[in-house]
């Protein structure tokens, strides 16, 4: 018979994870606004924006869970790193969204333990991956802005 | 203070803001300061024959349990390394395609070095992996990027595990960029 001895609390992250969480949530935030640019511009055709927009919009909802009722709500509206005027500043727009995530979720991955940090990395790879959807070259150290 | 900007301005509320919040963090240490744990008096004895370094690695593993994950973490950059030489050796036109991969690799193993504590002993060098029966570029390209999905596995496992923040942080971006190398690989060898 195994019983399970709830060594760490995982409903319970301490003071630090939370506010690390919160970070990567009011990115989220930011990334589910950037998206809906976007997408208004690739159109409801295009699969890449679709499924990014998704992804991040069931990040979010993640972390908002993970938050409760303190979680960081979202900005009215948020001015964006660049014009979004054509597909090609689009795609760029999009590859800048995860960029920045990436460097969210290291961060956050520096910040927090166990159950948190599982899902900081998870989402970190996952970011990566997406940027390549939309044009970024690998690189050797994802979200990682000084090396 | 500049006036406040009606909110439907889509310039008004600065996301920039938002995540540079999100990123204004203590700044992080500079990869040559990424070592495990702070100063620490090497009082430890300092012979490092054959048989002894378990020990000696057992006594570091002992003060710094993130000892052992770098050295599992060095093991598997240093066989993904081992991997991609043999298979441009064997190759040498798939240089175009691994040489990148095997750069970023060796920038793994460097900044992973750099952050063992001094005083600990290093990881032997990854064994020569088996000699395999020679197939086809395809075949090979499939089998690295097999190799890259599998360490990106064993790093995200390592981030876990790791006691430092700043080295999980190192950890899960290297797991991150094998995640990429694999899908990079993959695609080569379609």
């Amino acid at each position: 018979m195994t019983t399970t001895t709830p060594s760490e609390p995982e409903s319970a992250p301490d003071a630090g994870q939370r506010e690390a969480l919160q970070s990567a949530l009011a990115a989220e935030h930011a990334a589910v606004y950037g998206y809906g640019v976007v997408g208004g511009v690739l159109g409801s055709g295009s699969r890449a924006a679709v499924s990014s927009h998704a992804a991040h919009r069931g990040l979010r909802d993640q972390l908002t869970a993970q938050l409760g009722g303190d979680a960081v709500a979202a900005e009215a509206a948020y001015s964006l790193p660049l014009q979004v005027t054509d597909a090609t500043r689009a795609r760029r727009l999009a590859r800048e969204l995860e960029a920045r995530c990436a460097a969210v979720y290291a961060d956050v991955v520096g910040r927090t333990t166990g159950q948190a940090r599982v899902l900081a990395a998870q989402a970190l790879t996952e970011c990566a991956l997406r940027g390549m959807t939309w044009g970024s070259e690998p690189e050797p150290f994802p979200g990682l802005d000084e090396l | 203070m500049p006036p406040e900007p009606p909110a439907s301005d889509p310039a008004a509320l600065t996301r920039r803001a938002v995540l540079t919040a999100a990123l204004a963090l203590p700044p992080w240490m500079l990869v040559s300061g990424c070592t495990l744990s702070g100063p620490r008096d090497d009082s430890g004895s300092d012979d490092s024959g054959g048989d002894d370094v378990g020990r000696d690695n057992k006594q570091a593993a002992d003060e710094d349990p993130d000892v052992a994950v770098l050295d599992e973490a060095v093991a598997v950059v240093t066989g993904l390394v081992t991997g991609l030489e043999q298979s441009v050796a064997e190759r040498p036109t798939l240089a175009r395609q691994v040489d990148p991969v095997l750069e970023a690799h060796r920038r793994h193993a460097q900044v992973l070095g750099e952050a063992r504590p001094s005083g600990s002993a290093g990881t032997p060098s990854g064994s020569a992996s088996p000699s395999r029966p020679p197939v086809g570029p395809r075949q090979t390209l499939a089998r690295l990027a097999r190799a890259e999905r599998q360490a990106a596995a064993r790093h995200l496992e390592h981030t876990a595990r790791a006691k430092s923040g700043q080295f999980a942080r190192l950890l899960a971006s290297i797991a991150a960029a094998e995640a990429q190398y694999g899908v990079v690989l993959g695609k080569a060898a379609r």
